[in-house]
């Protein structure tokens, strides 16, 4: 049977909630350590830059970076029947390319970024 | 009563049929055989649009909640929740260079091209069926932001301005190329 649901790391950014396959996240640290690094602002060209308070260390095709967040990430699971993928004209102007897909939970829009296609460089 | 004549002036003396004639269009009359569209008609800016009504599926409030998507040009304001489906919510201002509005207006959910999206209007004016030869080319002088994305123009007398038709094909793939 397959799974119903998929493990995230959820944290907010400014008025947005945003989910990471969990697989992708090796860990969380409240400093940053690695060199290559970039926060979730600046990533998704947000205009709220605040100073990231946690590091999500990930892995890419360089190696280590992370990713710097501002308050808290929990471990949860999405339900697969709430995640849908970008309409075809917000896909078209969608500010980075790892954002794959949204999901409403409720009243509150979740960005799912697929972690697969995150990095300082992308 | 008397015999006498009341003042004529002859200046402002009509006929029934010239008075009729004045009312222009309402005294038009309709071939019911003719071939008719459904017309979405509404407002953008000031100014008179029309849509298919194939391409309209739906009609909802302005007020209907938006989320936001960060990095989204002006012309896509966000997503609505459509009875569990998430839909793109876009304005057609900035793609045919029109002022924006910041009025709520109306939502229609149009689909075309194989994609579907809520597209945000000022006002709706009226769902009908017209006549498809009441439609005609546009012109040349057309506006050059517009022309991409204007089929046809309605007019149904001199004294009412024309109603341009879009092309909703053309302005989603727009979108899609990043236009707007």
């Amino acid at each position: 049977m397959a799974p119903s649901q998929v493990s995230c790391v959820l944290f907010n950014t400014g008025a947005y909630q945003v989910a990471i396959e969990a697989h992708y996240v090796q860990r969380i640290d409240s400093a940053p350590t690695a060199p290559r690094r970039v926060a979730i602002d600046t990533l998704l060209r947000l205009n709220t830059l605040t100073t990231p308070t946690r590091w999500l260390t990930l892995h890419d095709t360089q190696g280590v970076w992370q990713l710097g967040i501002t308050g808290e990430s929990v471990l949860g699971a999405l339900p697969v029947t709430i995640l849908q993928r970008l309409p075809p004209l917000i896909d078209a102007h969608r500010p980075h390319p790892a954002l794959c897909g949204l999901a409403l939970e409720g009243n509150r829009l979740i960005l799912l970024l697929n972690g697969a296609l995150l990095g300082p460089d992308k | 009563m008397t015999d006498s004549q009341p003042p004529l002036n002859e200046s402002s003396n009509m006929t029934f049929e010239q008075a009729l004639a004045t009312h222009g269009d309402d005294s038009a009359i309709v071939d019911v055989d003719e071939p008719c569209q459904q017309m979405v008609l509404f407002h953008l800016s000031g100014q008179s649009f029309a849509l298919p009504g194939q391409a309209v599926s739906e009609i909802l409030k302005g007020d209907t909640p938006v989320y936001f998507v960060p990095g989204l040009p002006a012309s896509t304001q966000g997503v609505i929740h459509l009875r569990g489906k998430i839909e793109s919510l876009i304005t057609l201002q900035p793609l045919l260079g029109l002022p924006e509005s910041d009025t709520e207006g109306m939502i229609l959910i149009v689909r075309a091209a194989g994609i579907s999206s809520a597209v945000r209007i000022d006002q709706l004016d009226d769902v009908c069926e017209l006549p498809i030869s009441a439609f005609k080319p546009a012109p040349a002088t057309l506006a050059s932001s517009l022309r991409p994305y204007v089929s046809a123009l309605w007019q149904p007398s001199e004294q009412r301005t024309a109603t341009a038709l879009l092309d909703v094909d053309a302005l989603f793939k727009a979108y899609q190329q990043g236009l707007g």
